[in-house]
């Protein structure tokens, strides 16, 4: 049975080498801790900008789509979670929130400079999230859910140093349209769940009724057989639904491990 | 590369230009007597759902007050007298569901059931209780001599569901009559308000409107969407019922009573509730103080205000020098008994 077995996989293996080959791809998956310092402003919970720390967690694969093509595709996730104090420390706030995002890029490779590679494209991004203040009655807590389309660059740098090849990364990407959702002015979330009662619950996003800006400024480290990653983290989020006032800016020191695979797949 | 350098100099040039849009921040406020009072009257101008209504109702110019009341204000006054003077100020709105909250003390204004009778000897109420009562989460009840079942709810932050229902309306189930006393409950969850009225119809009824503010503008509200109340699934209750009030029905006892004025069989006695009839939203000021404001108003099913109270079906007083006999519940007994 076993030499039956043993055949089998040797013919599967003869077959379909070619093929793999042929479909072989380049694979980084990145995955990074960060820890660093948030300020909320929501004025639906109140009219104060409350501050305090954020701790991250971020995956990030980025693939060409065929081997030498010139289209790059990337994903991340993003997820954190963040206590802030109030100016005065007497009022404390909890949010989270899970960011998810695609990104189609096209490559200009070595453009201009040996060793800049400069991606761009557009990206498509969704996240859920909330903020519950501490001290509110019926009004306690904001729900966050947006989902954008986003222009979005990536430039890496490979810069030798001795024998080391250093990678500098610098990733911008600009929300230009999307929908969010927001409670109206004035309107409670009893109205909303309770009653069913929905007004303008979903708003529109562009950057004139509020900019948003996400960058990651990166250094990859080989160190023996592995590669680590420095980076910071920059987020600017930003939105003005129903005459109220919202922003999360956040800035955080971001440390992961970089694998690069080639992944064979026929 | 001529077309690289173009993608390049467009992506510059697009990001730079986003760059200078507005940033998005909060007002701009100091920790002086100056900014906070600046900070609580804009706070009450842009979010108080009322302000309009009591123009009208009881004069209000809330642009007058801020004139008056910024008179008092001064650089050197201490906390405690920069509370007392924006606890004047909220005064002006007459609402229980103000409040200015610092670590010293809570600002109020309760006029509203403390310049009225208070129509309740719990002392004598107690006597009706007698030692025997049964207690099912925030309810207390029993069978009165003359078979009539007698339901006290104190407070409506006591969590009541469908299994405390369902017990309290079977063990009263032989009863000729049903007494539902919320004299002096202020108030606490609407939900549990929606979930004993439901009990009460067997048809979905309208109740009543609420509505919310769309904007800064004192006039700027959704429109009023109508609440309907569903009746439960579980028991319900098929005979007459009397819901025995007065001034102290505040908040979301004022809605249980809109709610059960709709419903068939059910008389309200007593005397007019106290009213609150918005919801209460929270903020701060840029001291950490907190305030508490009414936001969303709810109205009854003819659209008319009931922030000032609602009027019973029968008018009713105790005699504070009896201390037997309470004259709301007797006169509730006496119609169920009719």
């Amino acid at each position: 049975m076993k030499r039956y077995l043993r055949y089998i996989a040797c013919m599967w293996f003869a077959c379909a080498l070619p093929i793999m080959v042929k479909a072989q791809r380049d694979t980084q998956h990145a995955t990074t801790f960060g820890i660093g310092k948030t300020s909320h402003l929501d004025t639906y919970l109140s009219p104060l900008e409350y501050q305090g720390p954020e701790l991250l967690v971020m995956s990030e694969k980025l693939r060409c789509l065929k081997r030498n093509s010139h289209i790059t595709y990337q994903t991340s996730t993003l997820g954190r979670i963040s206590s802030a104090d109030s100016p005065t420390g007497n009022g404390g706030e909890f949010g989270g929130d899970i960011q998810y995002a695609s990104a189609w890029m096209y490559t200009w490779r070595d453009c201009g400079l040996q060793g800049l590679h400069i991606h761009a494209g557009g990206q498509i991004q969704g996240s859920i999230g909330f903020l519950y203040n501490t001290r509110n009655g019926n009004n306690p807590a904001q729900a966050y859910l947006s989902a954008d389309l986003t222009i979005k660059a990536l430039a890496t740098y490979d810069l030798h140093i001795r024998k080391q090849t250093l990678t500098l990364r610098y990733q911008p990407s600009v929300p230009l349209i999307g929908a969010m959702f927001s409670p109206n002015y004035g309107q409670s979330y009893y109205e909303i769940f309770s009653l069913g009662d929905y007004d303008h619950n979903v708003c529109f996003k562009y950057p004139g009724n509020g900019f948003c800006l996400d960058q990651q400024l990166s250094v990859d480290l080989p160190i023996r057989h592995a590669t680590l990653r420095l980076g910071y983290l920059n987020t600017i989020r930003q939105a003005t639904p129903n005459q109220l006032k919202q922003h999360h800016i956040s800035h955080a020191f971001m440390i992961g491990y970089v694998r690069n695979l080639t992944i064979k797949r026929p | 590369m001529a077309f690289t350098q173009r993608i390049h100099h467009t992506l510059c040039l697009l990001l730079t230009s986003l760059l200078f849009t507005a940033c998005v921040e909060g007002d701009d406020y100091n920790l002086t007597p100056e900014d906070n009072f600046e900070a609580l009257w804009t706070a009450i101008d842009e979010h108080y759902c009322f302000l309009d209504y009591k123009a009208e109702a009881i004069g209000l110019d809330w642009n007058n007050v801020h004139t008056q009341y910024k008179a008092r204000i001064n650089p050197h006054m201490n906390n405690t007298q920069l509370q007392e003077v924006l606890t004047d100020m909220l005064s002006e709105l007459r609402d229980g569901h103000v409040n200015l909250y610092t670590s010293r003390d809570v600002s109020r204004y309760w006029h509203w059931h403390e310049d009225y009778p208070k129509n309740l000897n719990k002392a004598v109420r107690d006597n009706y209780l007698g030692t025997d009562y049964k207690i099912s989460s925030g309810l207390k009840y029993r069978i009165l001599d003359d078979n009539i079942g007698y339901v006290v709810y104190e407070s409506f932050q006591h969590a009541v569901g469908d299994g405390n229902l369902d017990e309290v309306l079977y063990y009263l189930r032989t009863c000729n009559g049903l007494i539902i006393d919320v004299r002096s409950n202020t108030g606490g969850s609407l939900e549990y308000a929606e979930r004993i009225a439901s009990r009460f119809t067997n048809e979905k009824i309208l109740v009543g409107y609420i509505s919310h503010k769309t904007g800064k503008g004192h006039s700027e509200f959704s429109t009023p969407k109508a609440e309907y109340l569903t009746p439960s699934k579980n028991i319900r209750w098929q005979k007459k019922v009397a819901v025995l009030t007065n001034r102290e029905c505040y908040s979301a006892t004022n809605t249980f009573v809109r709610n059960m004025k709709c419903c068939p069989n059910v008389t309200i006695i007593g005397d007019q509730t106290g009213g609150g009839s918005g919801m209460p939203f929270s903020s701060e000021l840029p001291n950490g103080w907190a305030i508490r404001f009414s936001a969303c108003p709810m109205y009854d099913k003819d659209m008319k205000q009931i922030e000032f109270g609602i009027q019973p079906d029968i008018t009713c007083s105790i005699d504070e020098s009896d201390t037997i006999h309470d004259k709301i519940i007797e006169t509730a007994r006496t119609l169920l008994n009719y």
